[in-house]
């Protein structure tokens, strides 16, 4: 197991190291110039200059290039463009926000998203499967920071629950998770896959063995078949947990919180190119990471790839 | 039992994060644990925060949201022009006009314990302009090259030689990128600490800050100046990117005064209670035309743009009437502005006659750019409308600002509609149209010789109002080129809680809390 | 004597509603079963036996499929037993077995765990002593390393081994009676024979009556007493194991038998019966077989023959069946 761990580590590197070659073209592709944005619409050429050779901005894309794959292989990402800070230390700052929001999140949301795929495949054909589907299907199709406002006018305007500004010192630090944690919950994107994997794990034979066992309806439905159709919905759910890392940016941007989603937006915003090739970097390191943890989750839980994971 | 490891390594991850995330904001409001309960915490935010805490580094005065409430200038720019002592108390000029003599507040103490401000840190101040360690963006702004020398001959005495004359040197020294910053501090902690950490003189002192999120200050009980009975205590400044969320914060009560940028909102707002600050006139919205690309090198072209824009129509549908008609391209908060000589005409009918003359009987296919912020779209389509009647077929380009500026400054863009910001003393938006600033800073291409001649004759000029002459005539020259159509005045809103008293925006559009009562 | 039938199905009808249309997948079955009678039942795939005595646990879901007739057990009707009453009827009195062992265990328990549940379930019994009576059945059904093979999950083992495991849970609570539906036929030859002399020895030791369901009269001609020969949802023939393979009265029978591969026949091709099971979407008008039949007459085409009673406790429904004997 620690091998294949170790094996999975290494193979991401690679992956990192594209990942990180393609953000850095890709930014300088995008028109607009650091330099330019930061300073404005009346900057002279003279503090664009300044700015520019500054910031190293006025070096050839190749000596760029250099440096940056000189830093990739060192860690240090560079020093942004627009905060004039270290780009790891701004990275380090945002982080625990982000996985904090991203683990609490999935987490709950797939409690409850579980339960109603889990409902929605026994009362299959009836209301409360009707009701799920309809609900799901409004969930997924809705765009994030949609549902992020319609909870912030409800839950903090309406009936002041929670804070709009996340992070102000008066606050309880777990009131600023609830609502982008019910904006998670309201996407709903797990509900089909459990209803599907319940509805077709219950067609199995085993489900009918252990019918013919005499077990109830509940212990099959929970025991047999959840248990089983575990398996995708771990998968499934490491999907989602890499996604919210990334889509940490909307929910980060509309509720006020800190994170590295936020960071990389505006750093987008103003080309900040080490700031956008640090951030893209960890995002996607994260969602290996994310993708790691649930392959070896999923081992874990079912013992078929464990054992070929062993041989 | 493989189960019940993974089960477990699962939620160890949830609750070892979760605790993570947890001790941060602990850290970063340290500040506030022992905050007293009687203490008047004022909350605002800003929508974009450059968080380099030099001065050098400005674009404008509040680019920190807390830069101008920190420090202090030696003068302190007052709306109507005039010069107000803040560090400095008074100044002596020699006759030659070269050599100012600036006597300085005593007394003032650095913030966090960095002893009294003397003029070695005024010196300091002007010279680390120079330095290119520092690499300061705004060496040109201070006319830093003009600097012969920088003397201290007492603590509480600055004497500063010009090499020539600058009839706007005591304006520029009152300006945001001549925040007093302190010499001891940078001597101690190093020249990049002033990017991380402010240490200032002024009314507030900054607490803790987590980059791009908020930033805290608590009132300086050593503070120099006069509050005018402002009660503040500390200042919580939230970074809000999305314009949505900040309006419902401000309806909620978590913030106590929200910079609004759209109208209808603050009108919708005014109506229910709340009052809304305007800031003085410092910006306006024009559309330019880039004169070195055809069609618009064709000065009937250009006439017939100037005939189909209506700019009532602006003030009344899209200010509200809150915003008046422009003038000149330098707005009126600027030095050297002329408000009365641009006459604008609304008449699309002899728009479509110039048209035709111009060789386009059957309209002329325009593509007219603009941002693409909520704030910048709604006048770009205004305009495409009004051009529409005048016989233009428009398309419109809107795009996010890093593409449009990028492409405006190479020369690519024919015309557009946006939105321009001078500075106090108008030497930017006045210089930036000479011919050598094209391709680049010159959006229009601008390539005229008498205009570039006004200008440099307004730089050399000796006295204030032999300036004023000169770039007075050198507006009159660029409106007479009909190129640049300013359309209308364009200010900042600040959206107050009810009852808040003493909210202003200063001259410089500088927001400052110190005088605030809550 | 009617006391005396542990099991009594009679006229069973299941149809399963299909996109529209309606099959009738069991025709009006009338079957009865002694304590201790081991009944085989023959028929190829897709001729109802299986869904007869899934029938007997309450397995086929319903609705959708449409369930009629009536299925006593030791004399109670089980037909209008709530869910509850079944569940403890389900494993305790009554057993199934099913034909791929692998699919019908469940791939993420470990095999000791599976059997301890029913014993859990019906003897009340702790996880502790549950396994370790896992253990004894396993030996019961002679696996090697029972003590060791508790521990492991279904894929870890070979396919004889976890029909074993199978038939160890089949067997936790003593059941009256064990329906095994093609226990041997995902299996190979040799594993086969092996299975089958455990359900005979298993047999013995408890006395249990067994169905055993089998599309191939060979394996089930050691194990039986009787023969019950579907064809179409319907029973064709039935009769004692050695009459109906000495003497088949049903022409279906009778091609079953010849389909048997034998080592002292001349013939070097394989018997087939030639055509393909009916489709049960409509009931024909005569007999299902017709169409298959070689003796087929007009009337066998027109009118359904009658389940008839011959000599020896034996039945059939064949028009010719007495000029054929």
């Amino acid at each position: 197991m620690i091998s294949y761990i170790l094996k999975r580590i290494i193979s991401a590197v690679p992956t990192l190291l594209g990942v990180f070659l393609a953000v850095f073209f890709a930014v300088r592709m995008i028109p607009g110039d650091p330099a330019e944005v930061m300073l404005g619409a009346n900057a002279t050429q003279e503090q664009i200059d300044i700015y520019r050779e500054s910031h190293g901005l006025n070096r050839s894309v190749g000596e760029q290039l250099v440096i940056a794959l000189k830093g990739f292989a060192t860690g240090d990402l560079g020093t942004s463009v627009s905060y004039s800070r270290p780009v790891s230390e701004m990275i380090g700052t945002a982080l625990p926000s982000t996985i904090e929001l991203a683990l609490v999140g999935v987490v709950i949301s797939s409690v409850i998203a579980v339960g109603l795929g889990v409902l929605a495949a026994a009362k299959r054909g009836r209301w409360p499967d009707i009701l799920i589907n309809i609900l799901s299907t409004v969930g997924m199709s809705l765009p994030t920071f949609y549902i992020g406002l319609w909870v912030l006018t409800i839950f903090a305007s309406k009936l002041g629950i929670i804070p709009v500004i996340s992070n102000r010192p008066d606050i309880p630090h777990y009131k600023t998770l609830i609502g982008p944690v019910i904006t998670m919950v309201l996407g709903l994107t797990l509900v089909r896959t459990t209803r599907s994997s319940m509805l077709e794990i219950m067609e199995e034979d085993f489900i009918r063995t252990a019918k013919a066992k005499g077990v109830s309806r509940k212990s099959i439905l929970f025991r047999h078949a959840l248990g089983n159709a575990l398996i995708p919905i771990i998968t499934m759910i490491g999907y989602n947990l890499a996604s919210a890392m990334a889509g940490a940016i909307v929910l980060e941007t509309v509720f006020v919180r800190n994170g590295i989603g936020k960071l990389l937006i505006d750093a987008i915003t103003v080309r900040d190119y080490p700031m956008i090739q640090g951030t893209a970097l960890v995002i996607a390191a994260l969602m290996i990471a994310a993708n790691i943890l649930t392959d070896i989750i999923v081992a874990l839980t079912d013992p078929r790839i464990r054992v070929t994971g062993e041989s | 039992m493989k189960k019940i490891v993974a089960i477990i390594l699962a939620l160890t991850m949830v609750i070892g994060i979760t605790a993570c995330g947890k001790q941060e904001p602990a850290q970063a409001g340290t500040g506030t644990a022992d905050a007293a309960p009687s203490e008047v915490v004022f909350y605002y935010s800003v929508n974009f925060e450059e968080t380099n805490w030099d001065p050098a580094y400005w674009t404008a005065p509040d680019d920190t949201g807390l830069g101008s409430v920190i420090y202090e200038p030696l003068f302190e720019y007052q709306a109507d022009g005039s010069l107000k002592p803040a560090l400095a108390l008074s100044y002596e000029i020699s006759e030659d006009n070269l050599v100012y003599t600036i006597k300085l507040r005593e007394g003032v103490k650095w913030q966090k314990g960095y002893g009294e401000f003397t003029s070695e840190d005024v010196k300091f101040t002007i010279e680390r302009q120079t330095d290119p360690e520092v690499a300061s963006i705004n060496g040109k702004n201070l006319n830093v090259e003009n600097i012969a020398s920088v003397e201290c001959p007492d603590a509480y005495t600055v004497v500063i030689t010009l090499k020539s004359i600058d009839v706007d040197f005591l304006t520029r020294l009152s300006m945001f990128y001549s925040f007093i910053v302190c010499k001891a501090y940078s001597d101690k902690e190093g020249k990049a600490a002033l990017n991380t950490v402010p240490v200032g003189t002024g009314a507030f002192e900054y607490v803790s800050g987590t980059l791009a999120v908020k930033t805290e200050a608590v009132a300086n009980k050593d503070w120099w100046g006069d509050r005018e009975g402002g009660n503040i205590d500390r200042l919580v400044c939230t970074y809000i990117a999305d314009e949505n969320t900040g309006y419902t914060a401000f309806e909620n009560g978590e913030l106590d005064i929200l910079r609004s940028s759209n109208l209808d909102k603050t009108r919708e707002y005014v109506g229910k209670g709340f009052t809304d600050v305007q800031s003085p006139k410092l910006s306006l919205l024009y559309i330019g035309m880039n004169m070195q690309i055809a069609p618009f090198d064709n000065e009937k072209v250009r006439e017939a743009l100037f005939c189909a824009v209506d700019p009532q129509y602006y003030i009344d549908n899209l200010f509200y009437g809150t915003e008046t008609l422009a003038g000149s391209y330098i707005p009126f908060g600027s030095k050297y502005a002329i408000t009365d000589y641009f006459k604008p005409s609304y008449d699309p009918e002899k728009a479509k006659a110039l048209l035709a003359e111009a060789g386009y009987p059957n309209g002329l296919d325009i593509e007219l750019w603009g941002g693409n912020d909520a704030h910048g779209q709604a006048p770009v389509i205004i305009a495409a409308d009004m051009l529409q009647k005048g016989g233009f077929n428009v398309s419109i380009q809107l795009v996010d600002f890093g593409v449009y500026i990028d492409k405006v400054r190479k020369g690519e863009i024919p015309v557009w509609c946006f939105y321009n910001t001078t500075s106090n003393i108008a030497d930017d938006t006045i210089s930036r149209y000479k011919s050598e600033f094209y391709p680049g800073n010159n959006w229009s291409g601008i390539c005229d010789a008498e205009y570039d001649n006004l200008v440099d004759a307004g730089f050399a000029a000796k006295t204030e109002a032999e300036k004023a002459e000169y770039f007075a005539a050198a507006q009159k020259r660029l409106m007479d080129l009909t190129v640049i159509y300013p359309v209308t005045t364009n200010s900042t809103h600040m959206l107050c809680q009810p009852g808040l008293k003493g909210v202003k925006i200063y001259g410089d559009l500088s927001f400052r809390a110190t005088t605030i009562v809550k | 004597m009617a006391e005396n039938k542990m099991l009594r199905i009679k006229d069973l009808r299941v149809v399963f509603p299909v996109g529209g249309k309606q099959i009738h997948a069991v025709n009006g079955v009338s079957v009865d079963l002694a304590p201790g009678e081991a009944l085989g039942v023959i028929g190829e795939s897709g001729c109802g036996k299986s869904v007869t005595f899934s029938s007997v646990l309450k397995l086929i879901q319903s609705p959708p499929a449409m369930i009629s007739g009536d299925i006593e057990l030791n004399g109670r009707s089980i037909m209008d037993l709530p869910e509850k009453e079944m569940q403890k009827i389900r494993g305790k009195e009554v057993s199934m077995i099913f034909q791929e062992p692998m699919r019908c265990l469940n791939p993420v328990e470990k095999i000791g765990v599976q059997i301890a549940e029913s014993l859990r379930l019906h003897e009340g019994m702790t996880m502790k002593q549950a396994l370790n009576r896992a253990v004894e059945l396993l030996k019961m059904v002679e696996m090697p390393d029972a003590e060791q093979r508790i521990g492991c999950y279904p894929h870890q083992l070979s396919g004889g081994l976890r029909q074993r495991a199978m038939i160890a849970i089949a067997l936790a609570c003593s059941p009256k009676l064990l329906i095994a539906d093609e226990p041997t036929t995902a299996l190979d030859v040799t594993i086969q024979s092996q299975i089958i002399r455990l359900i005979q020895k298993l047999r013995k030791e408890t006395g249990m009556g067994i169905v055993f369901i089998s599309h191939d009269m060979g394996v089930v001609a050691s194990l039986v007493d009787r023969i019950a020969v579907f064809y179409a949802g319907q029973i064709v023939e039935q009769g004692n194991t050695r009459d109906i393979f000495r003497n088949p009265l049903h022409p279906y029978t009778a091609g079953l038998i010849k389909c048997i591969p034998r080592l002292d026949t001349e013939s070097r091709r394989l018997y087939t019966i030639r055509g393909s099971t009916p489709n049960l979407t409509t009931i024909p008008e005569g007999c299902c077989f017709a169409p298959r039949c070689p003796y087929a007459t007009e009337t066998c085409r027109t009118v359904k023959p009658e389940q008839t009673a011959f000599p020896g406790g034996r039945s059939c429904a064949c028009h010719h069946a007495a000029s054929l004997n």
